[in-house]
Parts: C-alpha cells; structure tokens; sequence
C-alpha cells in the first residue's frame, strides 16, 4: 500500500476512536447512557403503577401489552428525574417518549429501566415503536410534565 | 513467486457455461426480480399509508402489516440471497475457468425456489405477518420458518460447491494468491455460512418446535440475540457482492485500474473479523446485557466501518486514475471525465450512483452505531432512513445492474432500451434522497417505523394526530413515487431484453477485470492467507458473545406464541 493509503487508515482509526471516546465520556462525564442490566431480583411485573417518592419525583412502573401502556396518563415533576420501569405482559413493544432521549425495549421476560428528566412543562406522547401486532398503531400513552 | 500481476491482471478468456448451469443461473437471476415487483408494490404502499393517503388497515385485500413482511421478505432476503449466490456462481465459473459440480448446483436452487415458495404461501394468505425480523413472542405459520430454512441452506449447499473448485485451482496454480474477485466472494459466503448458525439454532430449535405447538414457551432475549448474531452480519452479506464489483469491474468499466490490490484484500479480511462480533449495537434498548457489552460491540461496529473508509479512498482513487486518463486536469477534472451516461456501460451509472448513495447510508450507520447517540434514533424513521441508503442504495443498484449484465451474458440477449436503463440509477438517487432525508427527519421527531401511521398518527381526526409529522411524512410518499417510477423503468428494460432476440451465444461469461496499478509482491504477506484471519473472526465472536448469551440464557421465564390480531396466547401455558 502506498503512503496515501496509509494516511487514510491511519485517519479513519483516529477518528473512529475519537468518536468513541466522545461517546464514553458523554455516557461517564453527563449520564447520558444506554439502559442498564438490572440486578435479577427485580422480576417481570405485569401491573402498572406510579409511586411518588419523598422529594415529589414519581417512579412509572409501565406494563407493555396488546395494544396499550399501563399506566395511561401519568404526571410528573417538571425539572425532576422520573424513574421508568417497564415489563412486556405480551409480545415484544416499544416505549419512546416524543422529545426525549427515553428510548425502551419491553422484552417478554426482562424488565427494563431508564431516568427520564423533562425540562420543559407540557403534553409528552408515549409511543411503541416496535411492531406488537394489528393495533400496534394505536398504542399510545401521554405523560404531563407540570 | 506470486505477484499481483499475476494474481489478479491476467486476461482471462470467455468461460462457457454449461448448459444445465446457464438454465439455473437464469432462474437465480430472473425469478427474484419477478418477485421485486411484489416487494416493491409493497413498499410504495406503505410510503402512502404512513404518508396518511391511505387510511386504512389494508389495501385491495392486503393488510399493512402483511405488505411490510413481503416487502421485507421480498426485498431484503429473497433478492439478495439468490443474487449473491448467482453472482457467485459466475464469478468462481469466470475467475476459477472450471464449470460448477452440476448435481450440487440443482440441489442449491432447488432448495432456494422451493423454500421461498413455501415461505411465501402463509405471507400471500395472511398467516405469516411477522415482518422480516419475525421476532417472536408474534408466531407465523411454521410454513414461513420452514421456507426461510431451506432458502437459507441452499445458499450454503452452493458455498460448499464453490470449495472443490477453489481447491482444484489452488492446487493447479501453487504460490498464487487467489483472484480477488474470488476473495471477496469467499469472504461473503464465509461470513454468511459464520452468520446463519446462529439463525438456524434460532428458527429450527426454537421458533419451528414452538410454532408447531411441540413445546409451550420460548426464551425471548435470547432468540433476539440469535437473530442479531445474524442479522448484523447479514448487511455484509449483502454489502460485499457491490464491493466485488467496485473493487474488480468498475475501474475498468470507467477506464483505469484498481488502485491498489492489496487494500482491497485487506478491505475483504477485516470485513471477515468485524462484521460479525457487532449485533448488540442493534439491542443498546434492550435489558438483560451489562453496558460494558454493549460498548464492546460498540467499539467493534466502529471497527468494520474502517475497511468502507478504505473503499471510499481506494474506489475513488482508482476512479480519478480512469478520469486524468481520459483527460480530466486539475484537481477535479477527472470527475467530468467518467462514463456517466455511457449507455453502453451501464453498469458505470449503477456502480455510481450506488457509491454516491452509500456516503450518506454509511455516515447515517455510524450515528446508528454510536451507542448512547441511538437513545434518539432507535426504531424511529431514522434506521428506515438510514438502510434505504445501504441496501436501497448501492446494494440493489448493484443487483439491478448486475442482473441485467449476468442476463445479457446468460442468455446472449442485448440490454434493450439502453438510454432509459441509465436513466434508472440516477432517478433512484434522486427518489432515495428525497425519501431517506424525509424518513430520518420525521425519525429525529419521534416518528416511528413499522407504523401503520394512517390509521393513528397521520389521521387527523385521531385523538393521537401528529401535526408536527406531516411535512416529512408526505415527502416520504412523493419518494417513494419518484422511487417506484424509476423500477418501473426497470421494470420495462428487463422484459424487453428478456423477450428481445439472442444476438451472441448463450451462455459465455466475461467480466471487466482491473489490473492493479500498484504491483505489490504478495506471496509473505498475511493478506494472501484466509485461516489468520478467520482464527481472529473466531476468537472475537467467541469473546464479545459469550457474556452476552449468558445473561440471554438466564432470562427467568419463557413466552408463549401470540398471533398479531389477538392479545391471548396461542397455546395456555401449563404451571
């Protein structure tokens, strides 16, 4: 290979590592990460609910199934960390809330998790965006941030 | 000693296919684009009803989600899957000048025709709307599982056939590196056969026992991570057959020589150790994996987009060697100087176009790939965005312009209505840009895939109407006209050649081949050997997998199959 050649690799190495280390050092540096694995003592659930912890910030315990989210409507804190959970009763679904980076697969079998922070008081749909069978169109859910 | 000259520069002359071969390697070739027409219907289809033109559940007798699982099907494996296997039909044939083992050969495309025949009964009656990712707990009918079975081992059985030819050419040309063009098809087919373990493990230990009702529960994660073993990889398999043709036929179709032989070996060795160990950058949103995984495949999916890096600058070197030879000055010259509508070598306008997409489908690929970055894009519009420009792009202009030159070989028919067949690559680029840009916009506002958004989202008497998804929604219909206008096209080149009459003899296989500008002596070289590196392959699934299918293997419970339309298991499960 002729030295142009070997500048181009050497480029796309360094840069694909750049990139890299970027991305660690948002997910380490401004907590913005993947899910996480939770420990398995937290086991599948197949009841929705919203608890409210001692600071007024609400912890979702979401359920996933054909073709709706439990709980529907939830409110939260505006500025306040909301702790998501969530558990497929089902088939496989999806849990994206609109303008966020909340992001989630509800796996038959696992229960997933997220912290989710809105800033900005208003309206948040809630959408599956993974196919869950014929309705899977109108499954939607809203949270109200206030 | 082995040098690349000889390797690779040689003139090779016409292969005559015998006749058995030549008949097979025209069904290979024909029947997938008569099904395209299925496949592309279907995706039209979907651009209207997500576009909200279309408000409804189904469309002339077939359901959206049923359109969607044929276009998936169709398009994405059917297509792809004989195509790589006719087109590495012909190149062993041509680049080994030895005739394929007959009896293996009817074997391979009889289990392809058959397996997709079966597999697309319960698609065409509605049994099978599972979309091409078939993710269970959703059941199809076992019918599909078992078509997409013996599509699958076909395509190994003509792998396995292609070996004794490469052994009896390496034992006839001791101390050669192998042509490239062989390489690189050894290398598809190698990761494709690596690949499709996982996936048979998946549909005839898991999904056909449990669709057929033999045992009650299934373990969901880890049958997703079967598939993503697969899947991934998978792309590759597809990808590679258009990097055969860029590395070996399109210098010289444009006129010039590859730049240099020995990055595109490397380029082949290093897609045989990447691309595999990468499948959880499609699960970052799942639970179950520790991060620490996900960001080792992470950090490998970056690694396998150094060898396209590698293409882009090789490609495009070889392309301006061919532009100053044709008298192209200056810096940019040599860019007007290239055959672009030369309706003679349309095989350059499809190569082109196809390049000129994939800047796009591969940049878009590394923000999929970029870990906490997919928090915003995942299942949105954006990932259909993105693979429109990757196996939308270079791989099916490749398939169409290929198809036409295997056929024009095949059956010694002209290309007919020459003009418009150039025109049809460049009217793709179009259509895919409007389309992608406008799917990936709507994604980063929240629109997601695989939606019937008609009947919801795009509804505007819905309580659930998205104003705010309108814009990009519509332009995503007008794409998708503009898309199906150009098959269309296609659609009219293909049978008019088919039905034109023979003018050369049938059957005689001949491709442009470039000869190396750089020569490079191979023959201590680690890119002339292939066990190194699949050592490596071997070594890194066994390393990024084994965790990862470990945590899937603990999944505490198991689930039973669902149909789409009913929220109540198939079978009760007994406790």
């Amino acid at each position: 290979m002729d030295r142009a050649e070997k500048i181009v690799l050497g480029f796309s190495v360094g840069l694909m590592g750049a990139f890299f280390v970027a991305l660690m050092l948002a997910a380490r540096l401004a907590a913005i990460d993947v899910p996480p694995c939770l420990p398995p003592e937290i086991k599948p659930f197949t009841e929705g609910r919203v608890d409210t912890l001692p600071d007024g910030s609400r912890r979702i315990f979401y359920v996933a199934r054909m073709w709706r989210f439990e709980p529907e409507i939830v409110e939260v804190p505006a500025g306040k960390p909301t702790e998501i959970f969530l558990s497929a009763a089902d088939v496989t679904h999806g849990l994206y809330v609109s303008w966020t980076n909340t992001n989630l697969m509800a796996i038959p079998g696992a229960v997933n998790a997220y912290t989710l922070r809105i800033d900005k008081p208003g309206l948040y749909p809630v959408i599956c965006h993974e196919y869950c069978g014929s309705a899977h169109q109108n499954m939607v859910a809203y949270i109200v941030a206030k | 000693m082995a040098t690349l000259k000889e390797a690779s520069g040689t003139a090779l002359p016409p292969f005559a296919v015998p006749r058995l071969s030549r008949i097979l390697m025209t069904i290979e070739v024909v029947l997938p684009l008569v099904l395209l027409i299925l496949g592309i219907y279907h995706g039209f289809m979907q651009a209207l009803y997500r576009a909200g033109i279309i408000q409804s559940a189904d469309f002339l007798g077939v359901g959206y989600y049923q359109g969607l699982t044929l276009h998936g099907v169709v398009n994405a494996v059917v297509l792809t899957t004989f195509f790589g296997v006719a087109f590495g039909n012909a190149i062993m044939q041509y680049y080994l000048q030895r005739p394929l083992i007959s009896w293996v050969h009817g074997l391979s495309t009889g289990l392809m025709g058959v397996g997709t025949l079966i597999a697309a009964l319960p698609m065409l009656l509605g049994a099978a709307d599972v979309l091409y990712t078939f993710y269970p707990p959703l059941k199809a009918h076992p019918a599909f599982y078992i078509g997409a079975a013996m599509l699958v081992v076909g395509s190994w059985v003509a792998f396995f056939g292609w070996l004794p030819l490469i052994t009896a050419w390496r034992k006839a040309n001791p101390g050669q590196a192998l042509p490239l063009a062989v390489l690189g098809m050894l290398v598809t087919f190698l990761i494709w056969f690596i690949c499709t373990i996982p996936l048979a493990i998946e549909v005839l230990f898991m999904l056909i026992p449990w669709s057929l009702g033999w045992v009650d529960t299934i373990n969901i994660p880890l049958a997703r991570t079967l598939f993503w073993f697969f899947g991934h990889p998978l792309v590759y398999f597809w990808l590679l057959p258009a990097y055969v043709v860029y590395y070996v036929m399109l210098p010289k179709v444009a006129g010039g020589k590859l730049y240099s032989d020995k990055a595109a070996r490397l380029a082949f060795l290093l897609f045989l150790i990447f691309s595999i160990p990468v499948g959880l950058h499609h699960q970052y949103t799942e639970p179950g994996f520790d991060r620490f995984w996900k960001a080792v495949h992470a950090l490998l999916t970056f690694a396998v987009a150094i060898p396209s890096f590698m293409t882009a600058f090789t490609v495009a070197a070889s392309l301006e060697y061919a532009g100053v030879r044709r008298g192209g000055k200056g810096l940019f010259g040599w860019m007007w100087r290239l055959p672009w509508f030369d309706a003679d070598r349309p095989l350059f306008a499809y190569s082109i176009a196809g390049l000129l997409i994939f800047i796009y489908g591969g940049l878009t690929g590394i923000v999929n790939a970029s870990y906490n970055i997919n928090q915003t894009i995942h299942n949105t519009g954006f990932i259909s965005g993105h693979f429109h420009m990757t196996v939308g792009g270079p791989v099916f202009l490749i398939i169409l312009g290929m198809s036409l030159e295997l056929i024009r070989q095949l059956t010694g028919k002209p290309i007919r209505l020459k003009g418009w067949n150039i025109a049809v690559p460049y009217l793709w680029i179009l259509g895919l840009m409007v389309f992608s840009t406008a799917m990936m916009y709507g994604g980063l506002m929240g629109q997601p895939r695989r939606t019937n958004m008609g009947l919801s989202y795009l509804d505007p008497s819905s309580p659930h109407f998205r104003a705010d998804w309108v814009p990009t929604a519509f332009l995503t219909g007008i794409g998708a006209t503009i898309l199906t206008m150009a098959f269309v096209i296609y659609l009219a080149v293909l049978f008019s050649t088919l039905l034109g009459k023979a003018e050369t003899s049938a059957g005689v296989l001949s491709f442009p081949t470039a000869e190396s500008l750089h020569e490079e002596a191979l023959e201590t070289d680690l890119v002339a050997r292939l066990r190194p590196w699949l050592v490596v392959a071997v070594i890194l699934i066994i390393v990024s997998y084994w965790v990862p299918l470990r945590q899937a293997l603990s999944t505490p419970q198991g689930a039973p199959p669902y149909n789409p339309d009913n929220p109540v298991p198939v079978v009760k499960v007994k406790n």
